[in-house]
């Protein structure tokens, strides 16, 4: 049976899709104008605002200061969150539940408490605001999402498999290096990446324990203060990068997603039926 | 005909039970006990293996069969008493240094692995070298009829080539001895009937020591030397086949095993009544305490007639339904509200081949196939 | 086996490094901190007092604030879920190619700067702007109307911005509903609105109650589309505690309006996970 949308059902959809992508693309357009103002449509195209993104010496050093910690914070998140949705998809121990709940909770609370918290607590810690605060702040942030895409993974992961593998007489070690890293590995490549551009795009943390020298907060005050489509210019350089990365991710996902999408028969609900009609032919 | 000619093979191997007592037990398992909680799983199970033999562990879910084979591949670890293999105490050896393989349920196959790549797993852990395991994995593929499957991913392979592959990689790393937990569950009826007589004769042929877990009664008849019956975390008896079948040792294991009856009626003076008027008289040398009894019996173990045979055996009765099952027909009784189930031969002559609903009949029984318990 | 019992903890060790002395620890002391007093020369002084509380809760200005937040915040709960059922309704419904570009198009705010988001909305919204532009060009009005800058402009950003967050869960909770379900209610004789309301509402229950805490939790912490795109006398209780913090120094003062921010966010926790205990136990997963 095949699902049947109805004519109201598509145009809502229609113009809820627009509405997501239409300040979107409208930025990236006008990153393009050759006129000075924020004109849209643009008098002309050019490259003559990237040139201005790029010359900008605030920009760039943003930028940089923004990759490394985004890439630290997310490396820190994926160490944190993969452990813990593994202590709590594999493990039944006291206090399970509250651990879950924890884990989570970053996501619902609301971040500039917690940026305000930091700000209070680093003189605890003897830290000054800066890098190393910030990365530890935005893995906090991040490490709910790591956790909710490796559980996602291990949903659909066998836990016999395990089993299997060491009634082979492969050790707690290799076992999770051989089968289960490999197999959850979408999951832990797709909490990682969240991780990163959460802290990529965060604000509202690092305005109270960065030196406020990251990139959102540049752009911000930019903005703020005189918005030219420099702004426009220097984002549509930042996804341009994602974009690049993401889709170098989904190219090496989908290269091992042919191999490790696990068929066993019954439990292939989110997948189109062809596909697994094919396996079990 | 061939399926046939084979099972002949395959009873001429199973071993002679006296040979058996001489050859070194492998597996030796005392006063096992495991608890969830406040649930007992296993409550002093006690078995051992000998070398080659296989034992099926047969039960309803929830009678602690599970649990007792996760007790001896090291997924569990029992609360109380001893597990031995070839004589060295296994209680704390951890599952990946046990040598014990098992055929998981759902095969477990890694998915992110080829079918060689499965079977060489458990070899390349133990650190052999690129030829041998070669060889070893060409050896089990051959054994398992898996020929030109090796290139292949678990989830390019049908239900059976699943199975093979899992088997092999289990048999793969020389095991001590196998389990095999419901491994056949997931294959449709032909093709497990097939594959349960390829893999008797197989593991037979290979000597290996397997215990299987099934609630499939024709499963366990089918491939074990002994079954053992399990029934709430105790082994409630454990024998031959048709040991088990013929002599049950408890109302439960009777139960378990084909279908049963279970009518009430009251002892009295040397008779069972069932209903008012007639009475089966007790066999020579059995006593029941007079009162209330309940009888016990196998559906084949009582017969339907449309005279009365013996005065003393036949009840009447009437029929409430018939059923044609091809070799069989099942036969519902009404015998004064109580309902009897028989299972009868069918035979094409019998003029009794179909018994319309509402026919009067006699339902024969021999007291002497009967289990009687007061209460 | 001790040992064994050990193991679950051993993973959680990393996680427990990061969350107890920068995530519970801060809020603890965000907490201790709003009892203190705030000195002169910008220091919070330890020296216990409800001053900070009252004068939050007793100064229309602060009352006003928290006011604000929590009618926005409502009110983007409720429209982003009013659009994002039927749509995630759809979505959840569609398969192969067609789901992963939709999911794409989903995701894609999520993955872009929310300074760019904001960027596009003022070139769209301004008194200049694209809307602007296009209904002078109508005819339908003679004069720019001002959105954005004002609480409309505001909500538009904020709408785009936590629109993701509640299709997100809601997908998530429908895709759940077993197809099967639809066909065993019309079969028992429902109609499509009966189906709807006793299948389907249901089954995004879960969905709606942790994309309301997304949306919910994520206004009264934005910081930068008020900022941004919002009104100058319209103010939020995100900005107002970096106010109070970084340009006051009312560091005891900001530390009470945080701990009333987490109040409210637990509330809705404890509230909403009470709800659906009540009212569907087979989802309750809190």
């Amino acid at each position: 049976m095949k699902p049947q949308f109805g004519v109201a059902e598509r145009f809502h959809a229609a113009a809820v899709l627009l509405f997501l992508v239409a300040p979107i693309l409208v930025a990236m357009i006008v990153a393009f104008s050759s006129g000075n103002r924020l004109d849209f449509p643009p008098p002309g195209l050019s490259l003559r605002w990237f040139g201005v993104a790029l010359g900008n010496e605030l920009f760039i050093d943003g930028l940089l200061v923004s990759l490394v910690l985004a890439a630290a914070s997310a490396v820190l998140a994926t160490i944190a969150g993969t452990g813990a949705a593994l202590a709590i998809n594999h493990h039944r121990f006291r206090g399970r539940s509250l651990v879950q709940a924890a884990v989570m909770l970053p996501i619902a609370m609301p971040t500039i408490v917690l940026g305000l918290g930091l700000l209070f607590t680093l003189s605890i810690y003897d830290m000054q605001p800066g890098l190393l605060p910030t990365i530890l702040g935005h893995a906090v942030l991040g490490l709910p999402y790591v956790v909710a895409m490796v559980t996602a993974a291990l949903a659909s992961y066998d836990t016999s498999l395990e089993r299997a593998s060491l009634n082979l007489g492969a050790g707690p070690a290799r076992t999770f290096l051989r089968v289960t890293l490999p197999l959850i590995g979408n999951g832990v490549v797709a909490g990682g990446v969240s991780a990163f551009m959460i802290s990529l795009d965060n604000i509202s943390l690092s305005l109270f324990i960065s030196k406020g020298d990251t990139l959102p907060l540049r752009l911000m005050q930019q903005l703020q203060s005189y918005a030219d489509p420099s702004v426009a210019a220097i984002a549509t350089v930042v996804v341009g990068l994602s974009a690049a990365g993401f889709l170098l991710s989904l190219a090496w996902g989908a290269r091992r997603r042919r191999l490790v999408e696990p068929a066993p028969p019954g439990a292939a609900a989110g997948r189109p039926p062809a596909e697994s009609k094919e396996a079990t032919a | 005909m061939a399926a046939t000619a084979l099972a002949a093979d395959a009873a001429a191997d199973t071993l002679d039970p006296a040979a058996a007592a001489e050859r070194p037990p492998v597996l030796e398992i005392a006063s096992l006990r495991k608890s969830f909680g406040s649930m007992l799983a296993l409550d002093r199970c006690d078995l051992t293996l000998r070398q080659g033999e296989i034992v099926a562990l047969l039960g309803a879910s929830g009678c602690g069969k599970s649990t007792l084979l996760n007790i001896i591949a090291g997924f569990e670890t029992a609360d109380f008493g001893t597990l031995r293999l070839r004589g060295a105490l296994l209680n704390k050896v951890p599952p990946h240094r046990r040598n014990i393989a098992m055929v998981f349920q759902s095969y477990a196959l890694f998915p992110h692995m080829t079918v060689a790549g499965n079977i060489a797993y458990g070899l390349e852990v133990r650190g052999l070298g690129k030829a041998e395991m070669a060889s070893r994995v060409a050896e089990m593929v051959g054994i398992l009829r898996l020929q030109g499957l090796e290139g292949r991913y678990p989830q390019q392979l049908s239900g059976g080539q699943r199975q093979r592959v899992a088997v092999a990689r289990a048999l793969a790393i020389r095991p001590d001895m196998l389990l095999l937990d419901e491994a056949f569950s997931a294959l449709d009826k032909n093709l497990r009937e097939e594959t349960q007589l390829e893999l008797s004769l197989l593991l037979r042929r290979l000597d290996v020591t397997t215990i299987l877990v099934t609630h499939d009664q024709r499963e366990a008849f089918a491939l074990a030397d002994r079954v053992a019956v399990m029934h709430a975390g105790r082994i409630a008896q454990i024998g031959t086949p048709e040991q088990v079948y013929r002599h049950p040792a408890t109302d439960q294991v009777l139960r378990f095993l084909g279908s049963a009856n279970t009518l009430r009626g009251t002892a009295r003076a040397g008779e069972i009544r069932l209903a008012e008027g007639l009475g089966y008289a007790l066999p020579p040398g059995r006593t029941v305490p007079e009162g209330p009894v309940s009888v016990l019996f196998r559906t084949e173990d009582a017969g339907v007639s449309t005279v009365p045979t013996a005065i003393h055996r036949a009840h009447p009765a009437r029929v409430t339904l018939s059923t044609f099952f091809g070799a069989q027909e099942r036969v519902v009784l009404d015998l004064d509200g109580q309902q009897v189930v028989v299972d009868r031969p069918v035979r094409s002559a019998d003029p009794l081949a179909s018994l319309p609903a509402g026919s009067a009949v006699f339902l024969d029984l021999d007291p002497e196939r009967c289990r009687l318990e007061a209460g | 086996m001790r040992s064994r019992a050990l193991v679950p903890w051993l993973w959680l060790l990393p996680a427990g490094c990061l969350l107890v002395p920068f995530f519970v620890l801060p809020l603890a002391v965000t907490f201790r901190n709003s009892f203190w007093r705030d000195d002169d020369s910008g220091v919070a002084v330890p020296a216990f007092t409800f001053a900070n509380y009252a004068r939050v809760l007793g100064d229309p200005y602060y009352l006003q604030v928290f006011g604000n937040t929590l009618w926005i915040a409502l009110l983007i709960a409720a429209l982003a879920l009013a659009i994002a059922f039927p749509f995630a309704w759809l979505l959840a419904r569609l398969t192969g190619r067609a789901q992963a570009l939709v999911f794409w198009v989903v995701y894609l705010p999520l993955y872009v700067s929310v300074v760019m988001r904001a960027f596009g909305w003022i070139v769209i919204l301004a008194d200049s702007g694209v809307v602007n532009q296009a209904l002078l060009a109508m005819g339908l009005i003679r004069q720019p109307i001002r959105i954005l800058f004002e609480v409309e402009g505001m909500v538009i950003g904020m709408l785009h911005r936590y629109l993701p967050l509640m299709i997100v869960p809601l997908v998530t909770a429908l895709r759940k509903l077993d197809p099967s379900l639809l066909r065993a209610s019309a079969n028992l004789g429902a109609g499509h609105w009966y189906t709807w309301r006793r299948v389907v509402v249901p089954a995004a229950l879960p969905g709606i109650v942790a994309g309301t805490q997304l949306v919910f939790s994520g206004v009264l912490s934005d910081y930068v589309t008020p900022s941004l795109m919002g009104a100058s006398g319209y103010q939020l209780v995100a900005p107002a505690i970096y106010y109070e913090a970084a340009t006051n120094s009312a560091w005891a003062l900001a530390g009470a309006m945080a701990t009333l921010t987490l109040a409210l966010v637990s509330l809705l926790l404890v509230v909403a996970n009470a709800l659906l205990r009540r009212f569907a136990p087979w989802a309750a997963t809190l």
